[in-house]
């Protein structure tokens, strides 16, 4: 990395501005219903002020940040604050609930760190070669991404295989409603034109695991002072986090290096490398059982593939100035505004630039391991709250949260509705994480397939013409070959066997 | 459509004069609430989100932008047409206001909102991969010509402002405006992103979109659907240059007022809006974009609506997508 | 409340069955193989197989299993027992959604903490001081630090 490009990094400006960014970023993840998006969208007016250097730090360090404390409410309260955490919520919940939740937090936290800073190394030693593999994804490679993405969550799920499969389909029915690709005809809108652009995910996840737990403690018999539970100190979660870390290396490598390459995909993102990465660590694990109902190793490796995911997310943004996401879009606009276009030759004419990028993603990291832990040992207080008292804060706070993401009261109804969807399937062993990956996932899935079918006029053979899209696709038929068979011997075994196999209640 | 466009130039050379009819000196006394009916991260969302910080150092209170997207843009339009006309809620209304009624997404037209002023203008383009084998818009269009149907295009949804500037250029040069074949894409960067991947032939967004990769080498422009050529690409020639039809199409972008706003307030917006336009900050911000400042108020732009609607219905019309 | 597989399953598939019908109704247009109704076909035709498939192993269990589950949790009891709190918690949802226009966020937010509170079984004391405080937080946090722009309802003349 240049020098001036350190010494850029390392002003008492920017790093001032990285610091306030990332607390920034803890508070607003946190907060259920508010995303990275909207946490970086309200920075803009902040960056019209800045140099260039300490404004894209403020963009990356509240991003990094954002995504990681997205696992704080979903561990504590299961209110995964983004998609990206709601692969492992059910795993950080289970065991914050048992007790360990600072501890939990703690890998959350430093595996978030080591999955930025693997992003970033890779970022900045392949970032063109990355870009150009990226910027070869059209609707048919997507379409099979987002294919495996799902199939994914059917490998990681917890429940049955037929169950595992309804809470999915589910999901891919809601992310149906709404206006279509094709015909532009509405689906399952009853005329209300706020539904034309579908159900949007963040509502869908309030409801479905935040409205879910609330009405579940609500129920008559719930054991009402079970959250007040005993903290850990805080020597012992440190010590517990770092050798569990230590335990986890390769899960944790092979996660954030995954991550990465699938957040650099334009079609993909944060989200769908936690759950590829949760899945395969699940295929590679020595204790598979235990994922879903509280494995730290599933924690390990979607938190750390969430935020190498985010890092990869700047690649083709920064190579050819396609935003994978909104986050980097709004990071494009604002580099526009301090007069640098992002481009391949911006290695060439701005390196000084590029070098303080990567180098102030690096110290945000760092730096976030600092903000972070303190705001675990804040945020752990609440266990300590009566549910009384901490459940209707909970209800208000994700009402108002769904409430702000489309800035109407659609959002509050579709947090009930799906309140009380989760809050039955949950009842009867209907896992949901399949479905909000299908809530997610599901319109990603058609787009690409209705529009890679009117490329094609109905030829489905041009699903594997393109080299990378016929190997992503046998890849996913394979999957699939595995899953039926799985499905198989369940379903024989399942008649000699059912009674042994007690529901999940 | 081309009068359409040399009314654009008068009026934007003819710095608009406020209407003097009032004083103009409503100012808000709370926040007020600035609708934005596309994405974060878009140009819509990029200017509405400076102009708004701009007014709110004019007028002291904040001005919070909220994306109302959905619908193909008719959520957020709603969303500003049918707010309490009392000042705190304005909205960034856009091209989509005089084409989605003609498509049948929606009843509401530019009469149920109350233009302020003109925020950007942004005229559409034609891109091509570098290593494309067209040199030329003629040469898109002779194959085009010659084998309708085999080429595809993209750049926003079914019926889109992109896809009008395609189908109409189509249909205005005699060809069929199904001769490249339409691709809905989610917006201008997915679709650029397909151009690149090899998944579409065409692309025609805006040419500000675009101009990165253009000026990166990535991308050829073969046109610019617009009168004048754009200062920071003087290479690429004008659709009005080029063309026998002289077509061009461009979309714009407006800051409005529900309907019904009372005559103080729109003006005293206006009056606020026209003295932003003029400041340096608004003229570095547009520069940074590749965008010219234009600069257009209430009752010009009320005018140019008008005259965008009734072309754009009988574009729509002409290439069979109105309802 | 947990309900028996079977009727679970049953419950999917008419779920299965009404999506699938509706979906039937969408215009195709000329010239595409796959219209807006495949998407939701397939979701449909997956919900009616996978409620079939957790109807049938419910029978199957069921047999397996029948002297003594007959008797052991009687799910008739269970049935429904204990949803009268998470009743009412979705009325209060369902309150603050329509209330939340017309009277405001503030009013909205303090009937709906309050009710909440009582609900859980708070002290009628703590549920107003609750109720107040959270929605001083929450107007903080999501009005004046993130922008979020609350409706003011009647209060508007007082907003700020």
């Amino acid at each position: 990395m240049p020098t001036d490009a350190l010494a850029a990094v390392f002003t008492a400006d920017n790093l001032t501005v990285i610091v306030i960014a990332t607390l920034y970023g803890t508070f607003v993840g946190a907060m259920p219903g508010l995303t990275a998006t909207m946490a970086v969208a309200l920075l803009v007016p902040f960056t019209y002020f800045m140099d260039p250097v300490p404004a894209i730090s403020a963009i990356t360090a509240t991003t990094t940040t954002a995504i990681f404390a997205g696992d704080i409410a979903g561990a504590l309260l299961r209110m995964p604050g983004t998609p990206a955490s709601a692969a492992y919520v059910d795993d950080s919940f289970r065991l914050s609930q048992e007790g360990s939740a600072r501890k939990i937090l703690f890998v959350s936290l430093l595996t978030a760190a080591i999955g930025g800073i693997v992003g970033v190394a890779i970022l900045a030693l392949a970032a063109p070669q990355l870009a150009r593999f990226a910027i070869g994804f059209s609707s048919f490679e997507n379409f099979w991404l987002a294919t495996l993405g799902i199939t994914c969550a059917i490998l990681a799920g917890s429940g049955t295989v037929a169950k595992n499969f309804a809470s999915l389909f589910l999901g891919l029915f809601v992310a149906s409603i709404g206006i279509d690709v094709a015909v532009g005809h509405p689906r399952f809108t009853f005329g209300n034109v706020e539904l034309y652009d579908g159900v949007s995910f963040i509502p869908a996840m309030i409801g479905l695991f935040a409205m879910s737990e609330v009405l579940r403690n609500a129920r008559a018999g719930a054991n009402v002072e079970r959250l007040t539970l005993s903290l850990e100190s805080v020597a012992a979660a440190l010590s517990g986090a770092v050798g569990a870390i230590g335990r986890l290396k390769r899960v944790i490598a092979q996660s954030s290096i995954l991550g990465t390459l699938i957040g650099a995909l334009p079609g993909a993102g944060a989200d769908i490398a936690a759950w590829i990465a949760y899945a395969l660590a699940k295929r590679g694990s020595k204790t598979p059982e235990r994922f879903g109902k509280g494995s730290i190793e599933g924690i390990a490796a979607g938190g750390s593939a969430n935020n190498a995911g985010v890092a990869g997310a700047w690649t083709p943004a920064l190579v050819f100035g396609i935003p994978g996401d909104s986050v980097t879009a709004i990071a494009i606009g604002v580099l526009f505004m301090k007069g640098l276009t992002p481009g391949p030759q911006i290695f060439t004419n701005d390196p000084t630039l590029v070098g303080a990028l990567f180098g102030s993603f690096f110290v945000a990291n760092i730096v976030m391991v600092f903000t972070g832990g303190l705001a675990i040992l804040a945020a752990t207080m609440i266990l300590k709250v009566p549910r009384t008292v901490l459940m209707p804060m909970v209800l208000l706070s994700s009402l108002v949260g769904a409430y702000a993401i489309t800035g109407s009261t659609l959002a509050i109804w579709i947090v009930l509705v799906l309140g009380i969807a989760g809050f039955f399937m949950e009842e009867n062993g209907i896992p949901m994480a399949p479905a909000i990956l299908g809530i997610v996932l599901g319109r990603v899935l058609e787009d690409n397939f209705m529009v890679s079918m009117m490329k094609s006029q109905g030829d489905l053979v041009a699903f594997f013409e393109r080299p990378v899209a016929a190997v992503l696709g046998a890849l996913t038929l394979f999957l699939w070959a595995l899953l039926l068979i799985r499905a198989g011997l369940q379903l024989t075994r399942g008649r000699t066997s059912a009674h042994l196999t007690p529901e999940e209640t | 459509m081309r009068s359409l466009v040399s009314l654009v130039a008068a009026a934007v050379a003819l710095a608009a004069t406020p209407a003097l009819a009032q004083d103009c000196d409503w100012t808000p006394e709370r926040a007020v609430t600035y609708v934005v009916p596309w994405g974060a991260g878009g140009g819509t969302d990029a200017n509405s989100r400076m102009l708004a910080s701009l007014l709110e150092k004019k007028f002291g209170v904040p001005f919070n932008v909220v994306n109302r997207t959905g619908g193909n843009g008719v959520t957020g339009h709603s969303a500003i047409a049918h707010a309490a006309p009392d000042g705190y809620t304005v909205g960034a209304v856009t091209v989509e206001i005089n084409t989605m009624h003609h498509v049948g997404l929606t009843d509401m037209t530019r009469e149920d909102i109350t233009p302020i002023a003109l925020v950007d203008i942004v005229p559409a383009s034609v891109l091509v991969k570098a290593d494309s084998e067209y040199e030329t818009l003629e040469d898109l269009l002779a194959a085009a010509k010659a084998n309708p149907g085999s080429l595809t295009a993209s750049g926003t949804s079914q019926g889109g402002i992109w896809h009008l500037a395609l189908a109409g250029l189509l249909n205005a040069e005699g060809m069929d405006p199904a001769a490249i074949r339409w691709i809905p894409s989610k917006g201008a960067a997915p679709a650029m992103q397909e151009l690149m991947a090899g998944g579409v032939d065409v692309a025609t967004p805006a040419l500000s979109e675009g101009k990165a990769l253009v000026e990166q080498g990535e991308l050829k422009a073969l046109a610019y659907m617009h009168t004048d050529r754009m200062k920071a690409l003087p290479d690429v020639p004008t659709t009005a240059e080029v063309l026998d039809s002289g077509w061009t199409l461009a979309a714009w972008i407006t800051i409005s007022g529900p309907g019904g706003l009372p005559d103080d307030i729109t003006c005293s917006y206006e009056k606020a809006v026209l003295e932003i336009v003029d400041t340096p900050e608004w003229a570095e911000f547009k520069a940074s974009r590749g965008a010219d400042v234009v600069k257009m108020g209430s009752d010009e732009l009320a005018a140019y609506m008008e005259k965008s609607d009734a072309a754009l219905g009988s574009t729509i019309q002409a290439i069979g997508l109105a309802k | 409340m947990q309900i028996d597989d079977r009727l679970l399953g049953l419950l999917l598939v008419a779920f299965g069955v009404a999506v699938f019908l509706v979906a039937q109704t969408f215009p195709m247009m000329a010239g595409l193989a796959y219209g807006p109704d495949f998407f939701p076909s397939i979701a449909a035709v997956g919900m009616i197989v996978c409620g079939a498939l957790i109807a049938v192993s419910g029978v199957v269990r069921a047999r397996a299993v029948t002297p003594p589950a007959a008797a052991a949790p009687p799910p008739a009891a269970r049935f429904g027992a204990g949803l009268a709190r998470p009743a009412i918690l979705c009325l209060v949802v369902i309150a603050f959604a329509v209330l939340l226009g017309p009277l405001g966020f503030h009013i909205a937010a303090l009937l709906a903490v309050g009710a909440a509170a009582l609900t859980f079984g708070a002290h009628p004391l703590t549920a107003a001081t609750l109720a107040v405080v959270a929605s001083i937080a929450v107007h903080a946090v999501f009005y004046s630090l993130l922008r979020v722009p609350l409706p003011w309802g009647v209060l508007t003349p007082y907003a700020w």
